[in-house]
């Protein structure tokens, strides 16, 4: 209880709240903004926490963490841009509610389930860190490996209709995650002599081309007045409200999702992206009416939503108890962790339990806060679908520019944005989704030094996938998706439309 | 004779690339203990070539139906100019940064651009072509304290 009421006086003070608003507000904007991300806006507001207390510092970088992850459902939502990679799973039902007129129904969703997701996040975190971080260190690279190849199964669900397009995006997005230096032996492969290319691809080039420049493009490509989404949003209309029907069928994806996003984001290297497609794969595929999704499905917003926010608390577990980033963000946190003087690990509970008592409470506020000023200022984001699109979109194609060029430093992945600019509207244009190419993209680092990793440990041997329960448990479900969706589509097919 | 369906055209350009791809990396000479720099790469445009194969075989049998919102005629045409002409302005917009700055590219690209999206407006096209970049860079360099591209022409 000392140790409680210790960490309460620490949190429990003007500038530490006042920066945990800020960075709330922060995030939100940065997230909202397509182009820009949560990542570099945590790593430029780094230095200012330096001069802060421990406390107030890492509240600030919190509150960007949860205001930006939740913030890109804003712009996903309103103009079909997700502000971040972990938003693109809600613009597939989000923006298509817009466009029925009803984005306020998908924006209170969206929060409502952002904020449900990490609260039981940061309730995870308090009440299971080092047994989840133990549970997770039992994931190894075949663990990782198979995981990884359930994820880009369930990527072949998520593209509407047509498997194989599915499965060739996210194919795609994997082999374009293999230019480069090769991770384990340095070697490079797939560089064709270009020097800017031993880094391989810019992952932020590829997420703002694929989503914010394709779809600048595909816009231009139809009528030049004509708006894709809804304008006027009165979120007092009945339209714009949550009836009881829409919680009876929303609460259990939330709930369901939420847990699964605190695995994910207890288990490092995955993050948010990644829960918010699995999630809303899983619940698509689990739903008596899978032909919805995509069409409008409020489930598919809860789904994502609260599965990517869900990872916010869960991702301190590895960090907090072993000292394992559980994904860029935190690892950039890290930093702040170690210029404060506090050494993540167990030890860091044995000697500091004030900060730890501290930091629990501070994530529970920053949560609550985050509901608060979200809520508040959803009717001013909101006003921004009233910005035409002549006005809006070449602003969105100068930022993206910009966002680029502030993450990279470099023209050359300007360009390269550009260039998934134009594959991104050219797959749009024939019917392949993006969204499993930027998981595939993602997932690539992970299943291939799972690959490779297991491969050394069992001397070559294909058996660890299977001997292994966890890995052959996902190992399985991979299987079961590709059947359950080939059928599917069989049957759709021959029964016709 | 029945047209080619947009899916076998996609397929055979997706084939194309594989053995593009293919060539180089069976040119390079792999490292590593078991699984080599270049055999998850090269296993990988084996899957995408079976996939366009399959997407090619599906889309010859039995042609998918056109959208029903799908562009066509003079309209497609029409829209095909515009992205060009916008693929081609952004191109001219990140080579000129270096060269002029980002004030001034950014505040000519936004004229163009906002042209090119129908604001037919002046008193509009400037403001944002005046405000946008303006209130952008003071943002990042001002703010955040991240440089944009200065002029190399002007200083």
């Amino acid at each position: 209880m000392d140790v409680l009421l210790a960490g309460f006086d620490q949190v429990a003070n003007v500038t530490a709240l006042a920066m945990i608003v800020v960075g709330l507000t922060i995030g939100i904007v940065i997230g909202a903004i397509p182009g820009l991300n949560v990542p570099l806006a945590v790593a430029i507001a780094l230095p200012i926490t330096f001069n802060l207390n421990p406390i107030a510092g890492l509240g600030m970088l919190v509150g960007i963490y949860k205001g930006g992850t939740y913030g890109g459902s804003l712009s996903a939502i309103l103009i079909n841009v997700p502000g971040t990679p972990a938003a693109a799973a809600t613009a597939l039902d989000g923006a298509e509610l817009t466009r029925q007129g009803k984005s306020g129904k998908a924006l209170k969703m969206s929060l409502y389930a952002s904020i449900i997701g990490e609260f039981i996040s940061d309730l995870a975190l308090i009440a299971f860190a080092i047994p989840m971080a133990l549970f997770a260190l039992r994931i190894g690279p075949p663990e990782i490996f198979s995981l990884g190849i359930f994820a880009l199964t369930l990527v072949g669900v998520l593209s509407q209709g047509n498997m194989i397009k599915g499965l060739i995006a996210g194919a795609m997005g994997l082999f374009l995650s293999t230019f480069g230096v090769d991770p384990l032996t340095g070697d490079f492969r797939l560089t064709f002599g270009v020097r800017k290319m031993a880094g391989g691809w810019a992952f932020i080039a590829l997420v703002i081309g694929v989503f914010a420049v394709a779809e600048v493009l595909s816009v231009l490509e139809r009528r030049l007045g004509q708006r894709p989404l809804a304008g006027t949003v009165r979120l007092s209309d009945p339209d714009h409200s949550l009836t009881r029907n829409d919680w009876r069928r929303c609460l259990p994806v939330i709930a369901r999702s939420s847990l699964i996003g605190v695995f994910i984001g207890a288990v490092p290297g995955l993050g948010a992206a990644v829960s918010a497609y699995l999630n809303y794969g899983i619940t698509r595929n689990l739903s008596r009416e899978p032909e919805r999704f995509g069409k409008g499905a409020l489930e598919g917003v809860a789904a994502a939503e609260s599965g990517n926010n869900a990872v916010t608390g869960a991702t301190f577990v590895p960090l907090l108890t072993l000292g394992i980033p559980g994904d860029v963000i935190t690892a950039i946190m890290l930093g702040a962790f170690i210029v404060h003087g506090l050494i993540p690990g167990p030890v860091l509970f044995e000697q500091q339990g004030d900060f730890i008592a501290a930091f629990f409470i501070m994530m529970v506020l920053a949560t609550f806060l985050h509901l608060v000023i979200a809520r508040a200022g959803m009717a001013a984001f909101i006003q921004t679908t009233r910005v035409p699109n002549s006005v809006l979109f070449p602003i969105v194609i100068t930022l993206s520019v910009t966002g680029v060029f502030v993450s990279t430093n470099s023209f050359f992945d300007i360009y390269v944005m550009l260039g998934f600019g134009v594959l991104g509207y050219l797959m749009k244009k024939f019917g392949f989704p993006v969204a499993p190419l930027l998981i595939g993209f993602i997932l690539g680092p992970l299943v291939e030094v799972g690959l490779r990793q297991s491969m050394i440990m069992s001397r070559g041997g294909l058996d660890i996938f299977v001997t292994r329960p966890i890995s052959a448990v996902f190992l399985f479900l991979a299987v079961a998706t590709i059947a359950v969706v080939a059928w599917r589509e069989f049957r759709s097919k021959k029964t016709g439309p | 004779m029945r047209r080619v369906p947009a899916d076998a055209w996609v397929a055979l350009v997706l084939l194309v690339a594989c053995g593009f791809f293919l060539n180089d990396l069976l040119a390079t000479e792999g490292t590593g203990a078991y699984v080599k720099t270049t055999t998850l790469p090269t296993a990988l445009v084996v899957v995408l070539a079976l996939l366009a194969l399959i997407l090619l075989g599906g889309s010859l049998l039995r042609p998918a139906a056109r959208p029903a919102d799908a562009l066509a005629g003079a309209e497609l045409r029409t829209g095909l100019i515009r992205v060009g002409t916008m693929i081609a302005w952004t191109t001219a917009f990140i080579f000129a940064l270096p060269w002029f700055g980002y004030l001034a590219s950014s505040a000519v690209f936004l004229v163009g651009a906002n042209v090119l999206y129908g604001n037919r407006r002046p008193v509009s096209v400037i403001a944002i072509a005046v405000i946008v970049p303006v209130a952008l860079l003071l943002f990042f360099e001002k703010f955040m304290i991240v440089l944009l591209p200065s002029s190399r022409l002007f200083g």
